[in-house]
């Protein structure tokens, strides 16, 4: 074996042999590896000297007032997709389009409106046509002039299937075509009446954009609109970056700063970590948070230097909804038994610690439309009265404290989609799953993922329970929420899969009506409607929690709770 | 053919079989998932799309079609080297991934040279010492029982928020690396440098280190010029393992550190079931797994001669 | 523990020697004891040993291992082991107090003033590093070389070990080298720096032994260069070529020692005699190892090797024990053919692609009861022929029947039910062992599966009376099973208190022992072994040899022998064949080739090895001079 290579093999090539071969052997990869330690030692410590966190403001201003400069960090949490408001849905997006895009008109109150872009709008007595006089001089931070060409191309380009607008479009269902009458004056029409048109073009998913950035490839789309603030750039997963627009000719109606905005640059910050956004804050890094964690709030609230803002989210507050087209929870009774059930007020302090308030009404506070008398309705916590509903409706206590009728258990399925979970919601179901089976209600959790989530449950339907918010500055979000065509399916919010004509009639009447009196009592007369029949469980107001630098001077926010920085500005 | 190029050739081969199973896999796992894609793409569930929309989705993008079928178009995309568009991000696949990979790659390589030092630094420092070895072990016990989401947010809190030492927001040099590579480090650190330690102590106790000593070598020059080559092998092998591992742990610290990144791309991509994007990173893993492991292999040749001899 | 100190050297020793009288003692040793502690307390592994050791002569220390030779050379050194106390009368070198010496002053005196050569070169060369490293590295170490010349020292390092083309070997690898050579060049690495003292701890034990005698000779070389040789063996043959005085060491202690000569010749102490008599032989026949006979082998004693050979309980029908081992019939091919080997080639190809033919041409026969010889040096084409007999691959060539049918050929489903019928015994068993396994379970396992197996498959005729094959009937279940694994640890000579141990708790005997009974598990007409005693000592070594001669006699087992060691096939075996290069070479009846080999390679391995009874200054060697060995036995590595 070992003979069968031949010396020559071995001998034949004979390297010409060179000196000092036998040095040539260091530990080479350990020198490496501490060179490499070192230099990066080196370099970090060379690099801390110029890494001073905090931005460079605006220097020898006077104490008082306003100063221009600086750049103001702003730490969000959610990534963003698209910057396109028309196709995004998420917060984010509408979050920092807001300082991009002016809207045609402002909310400023529960249904009340100031000029924006629009200096003034005429609504047709059918109320199906709405003529919009446009704001002279302004340009699009890409140079292109505000006309009425551009609005009507803006609000097509949000209703075009290409776009897959996620939310934009369905705000404005019954969109049916924009018109230029003159250079500044465009008439758009409506297939029905629908009052809730204005609201639904002041929020930013409906801002107005440059035609000239429209006509661009999908791919090269950047977001240009004629707000305070032009985009710079777009890192994702990380921060989009915003500069002043110089130009800036067209503040709101009553807006303190009636120029351009104070601060030189807005940095939006996506740091999706509760802790590490808060950290980020009290550590001087950014100078505000979005989505302080309650935990946090009292804390950040005693800290000197530091400021916390709490605006309560108008719109649908966070609701249990109970489905009444399944099981048991067709049975009225048991519905209501169930509200009766659960201490919401005591869960939500437990939980909150007072940031978050308990609600006893569906819609939110800061709402228009909001009926405070309508909560008389709601089955309010009663323990005594919940197991006397359920025994009438034949629910006996079993054996295991559950209740059971004809051998079934009184057994319902709420399912737990982790992906969609925040503030603690997890907790707060946790709670209501405690207190109701006190009463003999079974309440199962399955974990589903977001596939299973849409199609088994909420398209599917195989779900008792199902909870969610849905923030918006309008009653009309009553009609997204129980109206009967309104399921999810058909892009509603109908997850009760309430069908109640009454129901019904009053949101269309409400939304189609001029007389506001009118739609304030249909409006009214929904919640007591829901509340009675027990469709709903109101649990809490989400509040957008915000924390700001005490650096951070005049920053607002709008009746949608977005910041408003055209007004901010930072002290030295 | 020279047995090298052979092995490359059959390496090679053995990497495209892979990648059609991963490429394979990504797609059913996206499609057999329940859920309806084209919601997906029209923006998730908090999205309301009208079914007028959704049909658009469906069209544009073949999802009205037979599975096999778009089964076979993705692949013949695939094979032209067409990753395709991202559902969400209306971008070339490609550059989705690109444009995030430079700041993954700097971090987990960033990761894996401090690992390693750090490994061989406490693996030859506290070999065969029983004293330094308790104190190595705790800290290694820490290491790797400690999720690094929990290291990430410790390191957050003292070295960032406490001591303002290392900005992390804002901050795209080389000082916002430090604690993610740290975190990352962490979490592989604990198992290299036991089993550097391991290694060398195994050396240790060979024949050979026997002879080293009684040729007169001090205790320093058994260990590194002996002992840590030996204890190099071992390391190599579980190289591949790190690699997941940090694989792994950058998703993590992308989200602590509100760091840009493939981990970021990916959770987004899961959540939002952008298969292109996921077909695209998984791809991307097994290209990387694959060529890492060639290199390894490759390089085990060069730390153990003995291993030339092996047929490739 | 009490403190030692000087004590009386025992009676059986020979305290000094008259013709080196005059000069001074380079080594000194008084009453040393060297203690380790352990976690079950503290081992005494040396007691009381004296020693002295005078310039340009050679102490040889001899013993079984775990006798503490090794041990009490290394405290010269410094170097006795981790957790070692070692106290002594006296222990000076060149005249200075070792016991008094620091880190700094140990390292300047290891490699310098006292070269230390460990046995298995392969382990003591860094594996990693080139050989040309290694053998600088005392030079460097003791800053003995400049950069320059550094590399032309190591050259001619290598070149007087006697390694050709020192300037490749050099650049080359350990593994890349021959046993040889590399034992060469851990000799020349010991003597880089021109030691006054070499200390070699068992250098030729995993040698071929015409390389043994090539290693042997340069060390005699450096001896003759007026080196002081501290030798260490267990092979008493080995020694009697080298040594001036012989020390025997036993539990730590040194029984006898004096002159070479007249320990070899009138040895005192009984287990120097024991030791002797084990040494096998060229020219004894086969013989009982009765001087060495223990009980049977108790579970209790954990260190020692205790391990005994014939009285374990073989239910043996007298009949079949009359059949002697060399019975006639047997040899003259009368009696049935178990193994025929006809003209088997078997090629490898190699890492260049080329085909290496590793068996070429091979015939023989193994007739039933009979025990065939098979030796060689490193890569002859043994142990392939050894594998090719237990199928576990197929000739390229050849065919290789059993019982007369076709066992090569066949597909391994049609052949498994045969399998029983050939057993392998290996040279290292442990590896072979699932280390979580009790000795029970291993024993067990090998009887397959359900009822135990009682060798009357296939029809064969069963062996009659034999415990070991199992001729009984058996009741199935855990019982029965049990049973028979004590059993047949009874017939290789251990209690059943085995039965539990794991097998990182035998010693290397007890390892052999239970792997035999594992073989003879499911009752095999043939016994593969190769290497069975190779890594034993020779004490051990000879008990099993009487364990496999028993054996083969009482259950009429065929023995086909694999050894690189004459002595030991010339004790067990009927017939050798001589192997060279895949090629038998010679093939008889032991006697007859090993009085007059036909063949000039068996000449040369006769020759070659070490014997007692030869005058220790005989230096007529046919193989002397420079290694002409092959150069690489890496082509072995893929086969072994």
């Amino acid at each position: 074996m070992s003979s069968t290579e031949t010396p020559e093999t071995r001998t034949g090539e004979k390297p010409p042999r060179s000196r000092g071969r036998l040095r040539s052997r260091r530990p080479a990869v350990l020198v490496v590896l501490l060179v490499a330690a070192v230099a990066a030692a080196i370099a970090v410590i060379a690099l801390r000297g110029g890494a001073d966190p905090g931005t460079k403001a605006a220097k020898g201003a006077p104490a008082a007032g306003p100063v221009s400069g600086g750049t103001l960090r702003y730490a969000v949490a959610g990534t963003q997709v698209s910057l396109d408001p028309a196709v995004a849905a998420t917060a984010v997006t509408g979050l920092i389009d807001r300082n991009i895009f002016d809207s045609l008109v402002f909310q400023t109150g529960p249904d009340t409106f100031a000029p924006w872009l629009a200096e003034q709008w005429t609504v047709s007595a059918d109320g199906k046509t709405y003529t919009f006089t446009l704001r002279e001089g302004v340009k699009f931070h890409d140079g292109t002039p505000l006309t009425a060409d551009a609005v009507k191309a803006s609000l097509d380009h949000v209703v075009d299937p290409k776009t897959k607008s996620a939310y934009a479009a369905s705000l404005i269902a019954p969109y049916k075509e924009a018109r230029a009458v003159s250079d500044l004056v465009v008439e758009v029409t409506l297939s029905r009446p629908f009052t809730p048109f204005l609201q639904a073009l002041s929020v930013p998913y409906l801002g107005v954009q440059s035609p000239a950035a429209l006509a661009k490839p999908v791919e090269q789309y950047e977001p240009v609109g004629t707000g305070p603030f032009s985009f710079v750039s777009w890192e994702k997963d990380k921060r989009v970056t915003l500069r002043k627009y110089a130009g800036y000719a067209s503040p709101r109606a009553g807006a303190a700063n009636q120029g351009a905005a104070y601060l030189d640059g807005l940095v939006f910050e996506f740091v999706s970590e509760d802790a590490t956004r808060y950290g980020a804050l009290t550590s001087g890094q950014v100078q505000a948070i979005a989505g302080v964690p309650p935990v946090d709030a009292r804390t950040l609230k005693s800290l000197p230097g530091f400021g916390l803002t709490a605006t309560e989210t108008p719109g649908l507050n966070y609701n249990l909804y109970l489905n009444q087209t399944r099981g048991p929870l067709r049975d009225v009774r048991v519905r209501r038994a169930l509200s009766a059930s659960v201490n919401v007020g005591e869960l939500v302090q437990n939980i909150y610690f007072g940031y978050y308030k308990a609600v006893r009404n569906p819609l939110s506070a800061a709402t228009a439309g909001y009926d405070a008398s309508a909560e008389r309705s709601l089955a309010s916590y009663d323990p005594a009265q919940a197991a006397r509903l359920l025994d009438e409706a034949g629910w006996k206590l079993g054996p295991d404290g559950y209740r059971v009728k004809d051998g079934k258990v009184l057994s319902l399925t709420w399912p737990y989609w982790a992906e969609g979970n925040k503030e603690q919601r997890d907790v707060l179901a946790e709670g209501i799953q405690a207190q109701a089976k006190l009463t003999g209600i079974k309440i199962e959790r399955p974990a589903v993922d977001t596939g299973a989530f849409v199609s088994k449950y909420l398209i599917g339907g195989e779900y008792d329970l199902v909870d969610v918010s849905f923030a918006r500055p309008t009653p009309d979000v009553l009609r997204f929420a129980f109206a009967s065509g309104n399921t999810y399916e058909k892009a509603g919010g109908n997850v009760a899969l309430v069908n109640s004509p009454e129901i019904d009639r009053w949101v269309e009447e409400a939304a189609e009506t001029s007389d506001p009196a009118t739609a304030a009592r249909d409006y009214a007369a929904v919640q007591r409607e829901v509340l009675d029949k027990a469709y709903v469980l109101p649990l809490y107001t989400p509040v957008a929690l915000t924390g700001l630098s005490g650096k951070v001077k005049g920053v607002t926010f709008d009746t949608q709770t977005y910041p408003e920085f055209h007004d901010a500005w930072l002290k030295a | 053919m020279p047995p090298l190029a052979r092995w490359l050739l059959r390496r090679s081969a053995q990497i495209a079989l892979v990648l059609w199973g991963a490429a394979t896999l990504a797609f059913l796992g996206m499609r057999l998932v329940p859920g309806d894609p084209a919601r997906a793409i029209a923006g998730g569930v908090q999205a309301s799309a009208t079914p007028a929309v959704l049909d658009a989705i469906r069209a544009q993008y073949g999802l009205d079609r037979p599975l096999p079928v778009q089964y076979a178009i993705f692949l013949g995309r695939l094979l032209r080297g067409d990753l395709g568009r991202s559902y969400q991000l209306n971008q070339a696949v490609g550059s989705v991934i690109t444009e995030q990979l430079g700041a993954t790659v700097a971090l987990a390589i960033g990761a894996m040279v401090l690992g390693l030092t750090l490994a061989t630094v406490l693996g030859l420092l506290t070999a065969g010492r029983p004293r330094a070895r308790a104190l190595a072990r705790a800290f290694e016990f820490c290491s790797i029982s400690t999720p690094g989401f929990w290291i990430g947010t410790l390191l957050l809190g003292a070295f960032s928020f406490h001591l303002h030492w290392f900005p992390v927001l804002g901050e795209d040099g080389l000082a916002g690396l430090v604690l993610p590579w740290l975190t990352l480090t962490l979490s592989i650190a604990g198992v290299l440098s036991q089993v550097t330690r391991e290694g060398v102590e195994h050396a240790l106790e060979q024949p050979f280190a026997l002879t080293a000593r009684s040729r007169g070598a001090t205790e320093n020059r058994v260990r590194l010029r002996h002992a840590l080559r030996h204890a190099a092998l071992p390391v190599l092998t579980l190289s591949g393992w790190a690699l997941g591992e940090l694989l792994g742990g950058v998703v993590v610290v992308e989200t602590v550190f509100a760091r840009q990144g493939i981990g970021q791309v990916v959770v987004s991509a899961v959540q939002g079931r952008d298969l292109p994007v996921v077909t695209g990173v998984v791809l991307l893993a097994a290209v990387t797994f694959a060529l890492i492991n060639t290199g390894l292999d490759l390089l085990y040749r060069l730390v153990d001669p003995r291993m030339r001899q092996v047929a490739l | 523990m009490t403190e030692s100190t000087r004590t009386h050297a025992p009676e059986a020793s020979h305290p000094d020697v008259p013709e080196a009288a005059h000069a001074p003692p380079l080594v000194e040793i008084a009453g040393l004891s060297v203690d380790f502690a352990t976690r079950h307390g503290v081992v005494r592994a040396v007691r009381d040993v004296d020693l002295t050791l005078r310039a340009g002569q050679c102490l040889a220390l001899v013993g079984e291992s775990g006798s503490g030779k090794s041990v009490t050379a290394r405290t010269l050194i410094g170097l006795a082991g981790e957790g070692a106390t070692v106290r002594a009368g006296t222990l000076a070198f060149e005249g200075r107090d070792l016991l008094r010496l620091g880190g700094r002053e140990w390292r300047r005196l290891r490699g310098r003033r006292i070269g230390y050569v460990l046995q298995d070169a392969l382990g003591s060369l860094d594996p990693l590093r080139r050989v040309g490293d290694e053998v600088a590295e005392p030079l460097e170490v003791h800053g003995l070389a400049t950069r320059d010349d550094l590399e032309d020292r190591v050259i001619g390092l290598l070149a007087d070990a006697g390694i050709p083309d020192p300037e490749e070997r050099l650049l080359q690898y350990p593994h890349e080298l021959s046993g040889g050579l590399r034992q060469r060049a851990l000799i020349a690495s010991a003597i880089a720096a021109r030691p006054s003292l070499l200390i070699a701890d068992e250098p030729t034990t995993a040698l071929d032994v015409t390389v043994q005698a090539q290693v042997l000779d340069l060390l005699r070389q450096m001896k003759d260069a007026g080196t002081a040789l501290l030798l260490i063996s267990h092979d008493l043959a080995v020694v009697a070529r080298m040594a001036d005085h012989i020390a025997v060491m036993r539990a730590g202690q040194v029984v006898e020692q004096g002159p070479a000569t007249h320990v070899l010749t009138q040895p005192e102490h009984p287990h120097t005699a024991a030791l002797l008599a084990a040494v096998p032989s060229l020219d004894a026949g086969p013989r009982t190892a009765t001087t060495l006979a223990a009980p049977v082998a108790r579970a209790g004693t954990v260190l020692a090797e205790a391990a005994g050979s014939g009285t374990g309980p073989l239910l043996v029908d007298p009949a079949v024990s009359k059949t002697g081992p060399r019975s006639p019939g047997a040899a003259a091919g009368g009696a049935v053919d178990v193994v025929q080997v006809r003209a088997v080639t078997k090629t490898f190809r190699s890492l260049d692609g080329r085909r290496r033919t590793a068996v070429d041409d091979v015939s023989f026969t193994l007739a039933a009861g009979e025990a065939l010889g098979l030796v060689g040096e490193s890569g002859s084409g043994k142990s392939t022929t050894a594998r090719l007999v237990l199928a576990e691959f197929e000739p390229d060539a050849g065919s290789v029947l059993l019982d007369g049918e076709p066992w090569s050929g066949p597909r391994e489903r049609d052949r498994r039910a045969r399998r029983s019928r050939i057993q392998l015994v290996d040279q290292d068993p442990l590896g072979s062992f699932d280390p979580r396994f009790t000795v029970e379970q291993v024993i067990a396992e090998a009887l397959g599966p359900g009822a135990p197996v009682n060798g009357s498959e296939g029809g064969r005729p069963e062996a009659p009376g034999s415990g070991v094959r199992g001729g009984r009937p058996f009741g199935s279940g855990a019982g029965a099973r049990r049973e028979r694994v004590v059993e047949l640890l009874a017939a290789v000579g251990l209690d059943a208190g085995f039965l539990v141990r794991g097998p990182a708790r035998l010693s290397g005997g007890q390892r052999q022992r239970v792997a035999i009974a594992r073989a003879l598990a499911p009752g095999p007409e043939v016994l593969v072994c190769d290497e069975p005693v190779s890594a034993l000592d020779v004490t051990v070594q000879a008990q099993i040899l009487a364990l496999l001669a028993r054996l083969r006699r009482e259950a009429g087992l065929s023995l086909l022998f694999i050894s690189h060691d004459l002595g030991v096939v010339r004790q067990v075996c009927d017939r050798v064949a001589v192997m060279k290069d895949g090629a038998i070479v010679e093939i008889g009846e032991v006697d007859a080739v090993f009085r007059a080999p036909r063949h000039p390679y068996t000449a040369a391995l006769l020759a070659a090895v070490p014997r007692l009874d030869t005058a220790w200054h005989d230096t007529a060697r046919p193989l002397n001079g420079p290694a002409t060995e092959p150069a690489t036995d890496r082509d072995t590595k893929g086969i072994r």
